[in-house]
């Protein structure tokens, strides 16, 4: 009887997972009509595969930063273990390169931070050396889909606008191609010259920024490794007295079972509900059994993950071990942030996450993490599924091309490199303000440069490549995701049909999340491996077939 | 007021039920208690003690109000607070106001009374979609405007309804005395309606204010400016980090310490529990017999 | 404190309230007054409706023409008569999905526990607060009890979890005995019951509010009356409190069928996971997953369209069989 609810209260709902994200706080109260009162101006949907695709910028490494402490490359980040020294800056971006704009410019981004206040003298700051009147409309992560569907249909679009890589708008093509700009002339290949510090952002993110074969904005980069198997090296350790690298199923079994005991509430893995189902691990699981990253390409002909005979071996796998009670119990309902708790008090030891995780600060002193390097289930070469490459790409409204190439620069600037005057000034404000330095080179952020910077999120705008480093010195974590990261990057396997389009992909289908809900019921022991087989190949039928055409079609 | 209230026509009750009623009432609040503990001890714990017992903790080992200081700190909460408590206030005036205008109007005999009985009900089925109810608050110009927060979720066809069921209840003939006395139905309303149903109006005014008080849907829609931000958007902010997770492959984002997730529990519903007694005193036995003439 | 004396006059008895219930439109001829006549009549009342009325035009009505893409094949971002007509296609979608069924069963089911387990219990603890002679007594446990309605789902969910999961604190005791251990979150044949302990716990003193100002609003005089009478407690309990509360307790029975095929949306969704769609897809889930998250928002529109429908359709009809009991209903006999 909870009578007062306020309709509109509620669709909101709290999710853990991204699936959830997605249109959630939209929620069943149904989204309508956007657009029913204030035309949006567009063009009617258009369904076309374009088959050719624009260039890439080209890629060009902006040389003038310091020498890193441990090298980097197009996949491997580099890592400084300090912030470097104000006298050793360079400048990344000449007075020419300043956008000197003279109309406001308005961006839409996501936080995941408190809101800013209001005095904010780090924005005024970045607002002055720009010589640009920024506004920022940030949006809390939780609403940003509610968010981004009002703001979309009411007629008022931002000139620039963030559009989340795991979280893309249904129908973006038509979107993008309705109210934005085509950057792909502005920015493909050499064009790329006249904005060093976006030339300086790797080929992978920007093929990820090409949606049905143009190029629709710059991109915020991430590092291409997908989910890792993130390990508590030091249990482990203590436990079996050694440093866990298991190099066939048989080795990561047996390190399972040694690490398990139940009765003093330990467990080697978990996993996490994944909206309508639960994430077993299955990317660090599935690639171990040689299946592909999505789509892969067997003799010519794209196959489906679904479809690749290692898919069932790992279900069997994962059932197995989850039999042999090498699970936490509680996996089919854990969130994520329960999860990461779990690491973190030591009652689980192996769960799949972001590669950042192995930079988190929070974790208790004396815990060390790290990742469990790729192997296949023979004993052979590791695979590890390659991402998006990037968190977001911000795309600008339509607009006359002068006023366009404002706002490049003003993306140049926001991605200014690590070492560049620029780029130190945005990640960390200004001295005494902001930040202070203590003797021995470390950088310690005020209270106000907390409360300014990450939520001003000038960083979801635009920023220059992901690098380790870290404000406070943690070397040894550095050092470990680096090394990772090394012996991983050969293991890379990029997606059959990345960068390619196909509208029935776009538009998901239930028969995949029956294939999901199919695997949760026979690794839980309420269905059969027949079920999966089943779901399988009804999604092929359904959906499957029509995808491959439509990629097929570019290939 | 210490003295027990037993009226004469009650007589005593049997200790059997007296037992019976005292067990259930002492099983009722450890159920609820014992988890509220969970959230105050929480609230209170530093982030290593969260992390250690697994989520919650039973009893605090050590007290530490980093939790308060962190979401207090900066001045946006108090703020929110401010703009909340004015919402809330003029918020529930209007709503209070239009749903007794509505129900009793609704609950008298009149040419319309079937019709638009019937327009009311059908918007309790029929609700509409989140954008097209952005572009009508967009069209009456509330964007970024704090009657964004109170006008479209002003009427609660639920509470009118409620409100018009007990004013059924009222004796006929005291408002048809009141009718011969030449009386019109604003005053009949005022005079005779109104201070027969100060429980049920009191517990509108209730589920009403705490819409406005836990509100943030709206504001998240339709105010840009964080400085008219509702108390509960702005508390979100601090348990969402995190929590509504990023996809594993790019970014993992630490989420905040638990004890930050209960203090807000806390903020949000101490003032609610401040105000809770305004409510409760409507709710005594006997506020009728006193309040009519016979 | 003194007993209050009666202030009604004698004959104010049980009967008087059970003639107060009587339909008050029928007291006045309707067809015989001309059109100008019943609007100078009646302009007083038109004037107070006059502010929800607008209200609900501008923030409900207006905004409802929108879910004509119900009837469409929507495409988002783009305006909304540029998107193709579909008829009734995502309405004979649904019809033909025998997942949508299965979700209306389990919603229907769901809706027909918690009407047992839950709608009486909010009832049953009023009665047992109202019935407290203590006033600070009183005061506490209605101010204890109401608190949990102020968690969230996620919140109480996590409770849960943490002392019935299978590595809370029961469990790890269980473990600890070398007893066999038992999952109740992830038990698909008890999810509907766990539900309902949940809304148990997180609501039903929230609920009693209501009760609460039912019971408040009973004339003491009544008691006396029947007191009087010769009525023990059983009889008053009978013949003045059940009578005082029922109109409401009617009143949200019917609201709530009105309401029937939607069931705790956030508090399903939040464990549903763990048990799989079998058990515990409702409507609303299956209408976020194979709809809403699809971005297919004409699915979710129609099954919107769909669920108020039914609502209608179960207020009218129980408030047809509350008139049939002598119950006033939401909605005057006509």
């Amino acid at each position: 009887m909870s009578a007062s609810l306020h309709a509109s209260d509620r669709p909101l709902r709290a999710f853990t997972r991204r699936r959830a994200l997605t249109g959630a706080a939209v929620g069943i109260a149904g989204i309508a009509g956007a657009g029913a009162l204030a035309g949006c101006g567009g063009s009617a949907a258009t369904e076309e595969i374009a088959t050719e695709l624009a260039a890439v910028p080209t890629y060009t490494p902006v040389t003038g930063g310091p020498t890193p402490d441990l090298p980097g490359d197009e996949n491997v980040q580099p890592v400084y273990f300090e912030a470097p020294q104000e006298a050793d800056l360079f400048t990344s971006v000449t007075d020419a390169q300043l956008p000197h704009t003279t109309d406001p410019v308005s961006a839409f981004v996501i936080s995941y931070a408190p809101p800013a206040p209001s005095s904010n003298s780090y924005l005024e700051e970045a607002r002055k050396r720009l010589d640009t009147d920024l506004e920022v409309q940030i949006v809390s992560s939780e609403n940003f889909s509610a968010k981004f569907a009002t703001v979309m249909a009411g007629g008022d679009i931002p000139d620039m606008v963030e559009f989340i890589a795991f979280d893309m708008p249904t129908n973006a093509p038509q979107l993008l191609d309705a109210q934005f700009t085509d950057l792909s002339e502005l920015l493909g290949g050499d064009a790329i010259a006249d904005y060093p510090n976006l030339a300086n952002i790797p080929s992978s993110s920007w093929e990820n920024c090409r949606v049905n074969g143009r190029i629709y904005g710059t991109p915020v980069h991430r590092p291409p490794f997908g989910s890792i198997l993130v390990t508590r090296t030091d249990l482990v350790e203590q436990l079996t007295g050694e440093a866990p690298a298991p190099s066939s199923k048989d080795e990561f079994t047996a390190l399972l079972d040694a690490v398990t005991d139940a009765k003093a509430g330990r467990w080697a893995l978990c996993g996490q509900t994944a909206g309508d189902s639960v994430d077993w691990g299955y990317d660090f699981m599935a690639a171990m059994f040689g299946v592909p990253n999505g789509w892969g390409l067997v003799d010519g002909k794209l196959v489906h993950k679904f479809e690749h005979e290692g898919y069932l071996e790992m279900a069997s796998y994962i059932k197995e071990m989850h039999d042999a009670g090498y699970y936490h119990p509680d996996t089919p309902s854990m969130s994520g942030s329960q999860a990461k708790t779990n690491i973190a008090n030591g009652s689980v030891l192996m769960h799949l996450d972001g590669i950042s995780a192995l930079l988190d600060t929070s974790l208790p002193e004396g815990t060390a993490t790290g990742a469990i390097v790729p192997f296949a289930a023979d004993g052979g070469a590791g695979i590890i599924y390659q991402g998006s490459s990037l968190f977001s790409f911000t795309a600008l409204k339509k607009a006359e091309e002068g006023r366009i190439l404002e706002q490049l620069k003003v993306l140049n600037y926001l991605a200014a490199p690590y070492g560049s005057e620029e780029g130190f000034f945005l990640q960390y404000g200004k001295k005494g303000e902001h930040f202070e330095r203590a003797g021995d080179g470390s950088i310690s952020v005020t209270d106000a440069g907390t409360a300014q910077i990450g939520p001003t999120s000038l960083n979801r705008i635009s920023a220059p490549p992901q690098i380790l480093t870290s404000a406070v010195r943690i070397d040894d974590q550095l050092r470990r995701s680096h090394a990772w990261q090394e012996d991983s990057s050969p293991m890379l396997l990029k997606s059959a049909v990345a960068g390619l389009y196909s509208p029935t992909a776009a538009k998901n289908s239930s028969a995949a999340g029956a294939v999901m809900t199919a695997l949760d019921e026979y690794i839980l022991g309420r269905g059969s491996l027949d079920a999966v087989k089943e779901a399988t190949s009804t999604w092929t039928t359904q959906s499957g077939d029509t995808i491959r055409a439509e990629y097929e079609e570019q290939l | 007021m210490s003295t027990v209230v037993r009226p004469v026509w009650a007589g005593k009750p049997q200790p059997v039920v007296l037992l019976l009623k005292a067990l259930a009432i002492l099983v009722a609040l450890t159920v609820v208690l014992f988890p509220f503990l969970m959230v105050i001890s929480t609230s209170l714990s530093s982030a290593a003690d969260v992390t250690a017992a697994g989520g919650y903790v039973l009893w605090p080992r050590s007290v530490t109000f980093e939790a308060y200081e962190q979401i207090l700190s900066g001045g946006l909460v108090t703020r929110a607070i401010l703009v909340t408590a004015a919402v809330t206030a003029v918020g529930t005036t209007i709503s209070v106001a239009s749903t007794v205008l509505a129900a009793w109007a609704l609950s008298r005999p009149s040419f319309f009374q079937r019709p638009v009985l019937m327009f009311v009900l059908l918007t309790f089925l029929f609700s509409p979609g989140m954008i097209p109810l952005y572009l009508m608050v967009k069209q009456l110009g509330l964007l970024d405007s704090l009657w964004s927060l109170i006008l479209p979720s002003a009427f609660s066809v639920f509470n009118m309804i409620v409100v018009r069921g007990f004013m059924m209840g009222i004796p006929q003939e005291l408002v048809d005395s009141a009718k011969i006395d030449g009386a019109g139905e604003l005053r009949i309303l005022l005079r005779i309606i109104l201070p027969l149903s100060r429980a049920v109006i009191a517990v509108v005014a209730l589920f009403y204010a705490v819409g406005y008080w836990n509100s943030f849907f709206n504001a998240m829609l339709y105010i840009d400016d964080t400085s008219k931000w509702t108390l509960q958007l702005v508390l979100r902010t601090y348990v969402l980090q995190g929590s509504s997770l990023v996809e594993a492959s790019t970014d993992s984002v630490t989420p905040p310490a638990q004890s930050i997730q209960m203090a807000v529990v806390m903020i949000a519903i101490i003032p609610i529990l401040c105000a809770y007694p305004l409510v409760q005193r409507h709710l005594t036995k006997g506020v009728l017999t006193g309040a009519v003439k016979g | 404190m003194t007993v209050r004396t009666p202030t009604r006059p004698p004959g104010t008895g049980v009967l008087r309230r059970a003639a107060a219930r009587r339909d008050t439109g029928a007291a006045i001829p309707r067809r015989t007054v001309p059109w100008a006549q019943r609007l100078r009549r009646d302009y007083p009342l038109a004037l107070m409706v006059a502010p929800a009325v607008i209200l609900l035009l501008l923030f409900v009505y207006v905004p409802l023409l929108g879910n004509v893409i119900a009837f469409m094949d929507y495409q988002p971002y783009i305006p909304i008569l540029q998107s193709p007509w579909a008829g009734l296609s995502n309405f004979t979608a649904l019809f033909t999905d025998a997942a949508f069924w299965a979700a209306v069963v389990n919603t229907l089911e769901i809706t027909a526990i918690q009407l047992v387990l839950f709608f009486p219990v909010p009832i049953a603890l009023a009665l047992l607060i109202h019935s407290l002679v203590w006033p600070w007594l009183r005061a506490v446990v209605q101010s204890v009890l109401y608190l949990p309605h102020f968690l969230s789902w996620v919140i109480v969910v996590g409770f849960f979890q943490q002392s019935l999961g299978s590595a809370g604190i029961i469990n790890r005791w269980l473990r600890e005995l070398d007893i066999h251990t038992i999952n109740i979150l992830a038990e698909p044949s008890t999810f509907k019951l766990l539900l309902s302990a949940q809304v148990i716990w997180k609501d039903a003193g929230w609920g009693t509010i209501i009760f609460l100002a039912a019971l408040a609003a009973i004339d003491d005089s009544l008691y006396e009356a029947a007191a009087i009478d010769g009525a023990g407690a059983w009889g008053r309990f009978w013949h003045v409190t059940l009578p005082g509360i029922r109109p409401i307790i009617v009143l949200l029975l019917i609201l709530r069928l009105g309401d029937a095929l939607s069931v705790g949306f956030e508090q399903i969704i939040l464990q549903r996971s763990a048990v799989g769609p079998g058990a515990a897809e409702v409507l609303d889930t299956y209408v976020y997953y194979h709809g809403v998250i699809d971005g297919n928002w004409s699915t979710g529109i129609a099954a919107g369209l769909i669920k108020g429908l039914v609502g209608l359709v179960l207020i009218l009809a129980a408030n047809k069989a509350a008139h049939m009991l002598g119950e006033q209903g939401v909605y005057a006999k006509s």
